[in-house]
């Protein structure tokens, strides 16, 4: 086992005093924190902007739903694919059968009493009897085989269940997004980045975030979202 | 409304109460406020705090989100890391995987020559990509979505400078403003092999010369020298076979770097070129902090402080697992459970916040005077107060937990926990299958005899025609379902109620963790911030737990109720 070794090495020079100058943070911010009425007046004036903006932005609940819609995976759907399942033990499986026969038979008879029977001329094979028959049969089948155990329980309506997991990720993932691109929205409008390219990149973050959630709504989302200027980059 | 004589009461109570609470020390304790709501949602994985300037702080979360902030969580910036599932050539080239990138063994543990062993897969990659094939083995989950990673260090650099991570799939790299990131060190694909692949414990660049950086690995400690592009092993053989959890890089003297390994702490003073074993503890060290007292470990023994006068205990048999030194020879000391205040002083301990078993605390870091505490699902900032004000209106918790849950169970028809379906239900066996068949046959059947002993056409002639109709009615009953219906397990089946079982307690975990959000979001929105962001914030983190549990339990889970003026 290693002994505990002297920590002379950790204790050496200027590593301990570094954070005094430090400590002040906290109090620039309380410092901060006391805005002069002109601040609070532009605060009020961004706030309501983006209260307009956010107004007119599409809900959550249509964002969700539009997700759930393009990839179809709605909670009705996938419920009413769990019903139709159980409702299939009523659809019997059909089966159509139809046959056509024809068949034609022959019989020769020799009889070895008398052996030169070609009295017309019409015998040359010297025939006691022949016999020529026709046969002929069409058979029409229809059949119907319903699996009435699948009215009361059928595997598939808990296979299609599986799905409403696919569901419930994908609104967590757009639930995610929607809320991340609010968060950025609200930091824009009411506490933008004072370094324009800061800002522009907040910006493309911004558009990154509602073209994911376009993807995800099958261009749906962004028709009705809060679109940015370049004067608001200083272009 | 109040009189003027009521009036003048009250502000000579909330003047003495005021000057009471400036006089008393309990006063001095920092405040703590949930800044959560300015973060993705969690659950978090890990916490990075600029020292040098506490209000700088990132945060990683399980499921590959990075955030950051420069002041002190006012405005946050956040991206998400995606590890694609491909063969990335950056790790190949890293040699991160044996198999793919060299370094294999042979039996007894010599190493194979790697101009030999990398051939076969390295050119088999190249001539995939050459050919213009996908290089990933398909697999059904390829379909379903990106993995998520798991980032358990983040490391924020000087602005302008590339964020880093340590994660599931190894070290990542972003580029100067977090948008987008490469893997540089890791497995190639992004399902790491136990035996083969590398995960990311800690990165840290050096404070002057960001292009230096180190790299802790569960394959042992990696450097770079052109800002976390490329890596190879550590040069000094004390360190680059260990399994380092943190580097902690002195903000004073860019010279002295530590990495705490287990129950290990190496020293460079170097720049992180040399390292030295400087300490040895006799439990798992969890955090170590310097500080102008001396030096904290956090183990799982306690918290010691090392300075020049030898070693001191602060806190007995409890794990700490973090630490940060306060103002006037205060320390905050996490444990899983609950922030402890101590004054060194006086020997005072006093508990600041507690948690539950299921939001544990997970680390804490900063300075004296602004530090961030992270637990599973929160992040508090601790040194700034907050005001509050009393809300006009408040969301209320329509529905009670369980309630939600039982919803979210009914409404997508996930089962309950009891209700396991691995075999088909024995009463659906009563009805039977029933097979109907109609079949219609006509036919006819004609014959002609000719006799040639007599001189005539013919002698027999026959025609017969039939036709017959035909309906049966099957019923059958698989009575070994019947009667062992509980026992005829079947493959399939058991192979749906996995998933399904599988599903449903992600998801019961999944609303269990919103409701618990949304109920102390709900709570504190009685008092919301008196900054409006920040009240806005809390709403929108509010409306995104609910808009979950509604989409899952199909009801409305949170209303807003207008609180009526006391008379």
């Amino acid at each position: 086992m290693i002994a505990k070794l002297p920590i002379t090495l950790l204790l050496s020079g200027a590593m301990f005093t570094g954070h005094a100058i430090h400590s002040s943070a906290p109090a620039q911010a309380q410092e901060e924190a006391a805005p002069s009425p002109k601040t609070l007046k532009m605060k009020r004036s961004s706030m309501k902007r983006l209260m307009k903006i956010l107004k007119g932005e599409p809900s959550i609940k249509d964002t969700q739903n539009w997700a759930l819609r393009y990839y179809k995976l709605g909670t009705s759907r996938i419920n009413g694919m769990a019903t139709k399942a159980r409702l299939k033990g009523l659809i019997p499986e059909v089966s159509l059968n139809f046959t056509n026969h024809q068949g034609k038979d022959f019989r020769n008879m020799r009889d070895g009493l008398y052996p030169e029977l070609n009295l017309n001329g019409t015998n040359p094979d010297n025939l006691k009897e022949r016999t020529a028959g026709t046969n002929s049969h069409m058979t029409f089948h229809v059949g119907g085989k319903w699996v009435l155990d699948r009215l009361l329980f059928n595997a598939e309506a808990l296979d299609v269940k599986s799905l409403n997991s696919l569901g419930e990720t994908l609104v967590r993932e757009v639930s995610t997004l929607y809320y991340s691109r609010r968060r950025l929205l609200a930091g824009i409008i009411l506490s933008p980045p004072t370094d324009p390219e800061e800002l522009f990149f907040e910006l493309v973050r911004l558009d990154e975030i509602t073209s994911t959630l376009d993807a995800l709504t099958g261009n749906r989302y962004s028709k009705t979202t809060w679109k940015w200027t370049e004067s608001m980059i200083g272009i | 409304m109040l009189c003027p004589v009521h009036k003048l009461a009250l502000a000579v109570l909330v003047g003495f109460a005021a000057l009471t609470r400036t006089a008393s020390p309990v006063q001095a304790q920092p405040e703590i406020v949930d800044v959560g709501p300015s973060f993705p949602m969690g659950p978090y994985a890990s916490l990075y705090v600029d020292r040098t300037n506490p209000a700088r702080v990132a945060i990683g979360t399980m499921d590959g989100r990075v955030a950051w902030s420069s002041d002190g969580a006012m405005r946050v910036s956040e991206t998400r890391v995606l590890s694609h599932r491909r063969y990335d050539a950056m790790a190949i080239r890293s040699g991160a995987r044996s198999s793919l990138g060299g370094g294999e063994e042979d039996s007894e543990g010599a190493q194979l020559d790697p101009s030999h062993v990398t051939q076969r897969p390295v050119r088999l990659f190249l001539r995939t990509l050459m050919t213009g094939k996908g290089v990933a083995q398909w697999h059904y989950w390829m379909s379903i979505t990106e993995p998520h990673l798991d980032i358990g260090a983040v490391f924020l650099p000087q602005p302008g400078g590339r964020m880093m991570i340590a994660s599931s799939a190894g070290i990542l790299v972003s580029d100067d403003k977090g948008g987008s990131w490469t893997k540089t060190l890791g497995s190639p694909g992004n399902m790491p092999n136990e035996k083969l692949d590398m995960v990311g414990l800690a990165i840290i660049a050096h404070p002057a010369n960001p292009k230096f950086v180190l790299a802790a690995t569960t394959d042992g400690v990696f450097m770079s020298r052109d800002a976390g592009m490329n890596f190879i092993h550590h040069i000094d053989e004390t360190i680059t076979d260990e399994v380092i959890f943190d580097f902690i890089w002195d903000p004073n003297d860019e010279d002295v770097v530590l990495a705490v390994g287990p129950d290990t702490i190496f020293q460079s003073v170097d720049g992180g070129m040399k390292f030295e074993l400087a300490y040895v503890a006799e439990s798992e060290i969890n955090a170590v902090v310097n500080s102008d007292e001396g030096i904290y470990i956090a183990a799982t023994d306690g918290l010691t402080l090392v300075g020049a006068d030898g070693n001191n205990k602060v806190l007995d048999g409890e794990s700490v697992i973090g630490v940060v030194p306060w103002t006037n020879g205060e320390v905050l000391v996490l444990l899983t459970d609950k922030l402890l205040h101590i004054d060194l002083t006086t020997g005072d301990k006093r508990i600041l916040q507690r948690t539950g078993a299921t939001d544990p605390f997970l680390r804490i870091d900063g300075s004296p005077g602004l530090a961030f505490l992270l637990s599973n699902h929160a992040v508090f900032r601790i040194g700034i107060p907050e005001e509050r004000v009393k809300a006009k209106t408040i969301p209320v918790m329509t529905l009670s937990g369980s309630a939600v849950q039982q919803a979210m169970l009914d409404n997508l028809g996930l089962g309950t926990p009891n209700d396991t379906r691995i075999h088909p239900r024995w009463y659906s066996k009563l009805l039977p299958h029933v097979t109907m068949d109609f079949r219609a046959v006509s036919g006819d059947v004609g014959s002609r005899t000719i006799d040639y002993t007599l001189p005539l056409d013919f002698r027999f002639a026959s025609a017969d025609v039939d036709s017959n109709i035909e309906f049966t009615i099957f019923a059958e009953w698989d009575l070994s379902s019947l009667v062992f219906g509980d026992q005829n397990v079947s493959n399939p089946n058991l192979f749906i109620e996995s998933t399904l079982s599988a599903n449903r307690d992600r998801m019961l975990m999944e609303v269990r963790n919103h409701y618990r959000e949304a109920t102390m979001l709900a709570h504190r929105l009685k008092n919301p911030p008196t900054d409006a962001k920040t009240a806005l914030l809390w709403r929108m983190r509010l409306e995104e737990h609910a808009s979950y549990l509604e989409f899952v339990s199909g009801k409305e889970v949170v209303k807003e109720q207008t609180l009526e003026p006391k008379k």
